[in-house]
């Protein structure tokens, strides 16, 4: 079963406007809220893409491609969406005058886009369920991108605190313990973000070598 | 001669280690009777130093087919030592002592760099114990510190996401901007406290491997 254009373009029809709804649209669209309704699409899309994928034969392509890459391009997508919509809402979170409702808005979709990330790694697995879907190489490129993530998550932490410990009083307007709580939160995907991308690099370099 | 040697200077160390965890006793009793969190703390961390020196002392002694520990097993012992000192330090400071001081700087300053080091001083105590034909790690090091670093990495991100909604979930907690350095050594400490912990399980799945 090949794929064919019109899926294609039905599969960005949805991920489009959600990425539009989660960076860059209104407050809210039609009377709902562009976030949550962002996300909704974003899952859907996420959703159909799976679908498709997992009415593919097992191919020579696909045999080419370990699960653990697949899992690590969807963690390299959705926490990419997730940091650049966390990032976009920082005014909301950092500084005296942060609205608390809005932001607890906010929060309640970045949750419930990293529960759709979690329900959707696991589908993914279970896919590969009952095949032998780890080798040697595996092993060693997930210890190598964990290590990447681990020094990603320190260095974020030290950072803030360097940040924090070093400028003068009078630049710290911003640091509301609301504030450095979502930044820790952006830490962590910053940590994973970065041990997805560099599992979904290694493989990529291993498969051209 | 030697077993003599080694027998003193054993005996010198439980009395060391004792004269620490009587110390931390004493502060704890202190920071109780005062009120204050930071002694509190700092008695409870000398304390678990004194532990963790004895348990070093056990763990390192000859294993039933008379193997000794590795440079790496007695490099993760050094590393939950100089871990522990810092969290006393910067937990203190999180804690609030040295409120205020320019002390509190200098000590925040040192810190960070042992901090962002930490992982360097574990391969530059190995190359400086390294004789000749040793080798710096093999196969079975490799397998046991990439389980210590995955528990390293787990404690840290729950350390992160506890902490974080514990800021949440308390607004009326006094604004950061106005002590910053507390809140700095609170997320240096968290750092430590993580790499304790997955030094701590490199050393005793070395132990349990020679056992």
């Amino acid at each position: 079963m090949q794929t064919r254009p019109w899926q294609v373009a039905g599969l960005a029809a949805i991920a489009l406007p959600a990425l539009w709804l989660l960076l860059a649209g209104p407050e809210r669209a039609l009377g709902v809220d562009s976030g949550n309704a962002g996300m909704v699409l974003l899952v859907t899309a996420a959703w159909t893409s799976l679908l498709a994928l997992s009415r593919l034969p097992r191919g020579e392509a696909e045999r080419k491609i370990a699960p653990a890459e697949w899992k690590a391009w969807i963690g390299t997508g959705f926490m990419l969406v997730a940091m650049v919509f966390l990032a976009t809402r920082a005014e909301l979170f950092l500084g005296p005058s942060a609205d608390r409702h809005t932001a607890q808005g906010v929060v309640r979709s970045l949750v419930m886009l990293l529960v759709a990330w979690a329900v959707l790694s696991r589908v993914v697995a279970a896919r590969w369920a009952g095949a032998v879907d780890e080798d040697e190489r595996d092993r060693e490129i997930a210890l190598r991108a964990s290590g990447h993530g681990r020094n990603a998550l320190v260095m974020a932490g030290i950072a803030l605190a360097v940040s924090l410990g070093f400028s003068p009083p009078d630049r710290l307007a911003w640091a509301t313990h609301l504030g450095i709580a979502n930044l820790l939160v952006f830490g962590l995907m910053l940590g994973w973000l970065v041990e997805y991308a560099a599992t979904a690099l290694m493989y990529v370099t291993d498969r051209r070598r | 001669m030697h077993g003599m040697d080694r027998n003193r200077r054993g005996g010198w160390l439980l009395l060391a280690l004792a004269l620490v965890a009587a110390l931390g006793l004493t502060v704890c009793a202190l920071g109780l009777r005062e009120g204050e969190a930071h002694l509190l703390f700092g008695g409870v961390v000398l304390v678990a130093i004194a532990v963790a020196g004895q348990l070093q002392r056990v763990a390192e002694r000859p294993g039933r087919d008379g193997g000794t520990p590795s440079l790496s097993e007695r490099a993760s012992w050094q590393h939950v030592g100089v871990g522990m000192a810092a969290i006393l330090v910067l937990g203190g400071l999180s804690l609030g002592s040295m409120q205020g001081r320019f002390s509190s700087w200098l000590f925040f300053f040192a810190y960070v760099l042992i901090v962002a080091f930490y992982p360097q001083f574990r391969t530059r105590f190995i190359e400086a114990n390294l004789r000749h034909r040793d080798l710096a790690g093999d196969e079975r090091d490799h397998v046991l510190r990439a389980q210590g670093d995955r528990v390293a990495k787990r404690v840290l991100e729950l350390a992160l996401v506890a902490t974080a909604v514990a800021w949440v979930a308390m607004p009326g907690l006094s604004a950061p901007s106005a002590e910053p350095v507390r809140v700095a050594s609170l997320l240096l400490s968290l750092v430590l406290v993580a790499n304790v912990v997955g030094e701590a399980r490199v050393a005793w799945l070395y132990w349990r491997d020679r056992q």
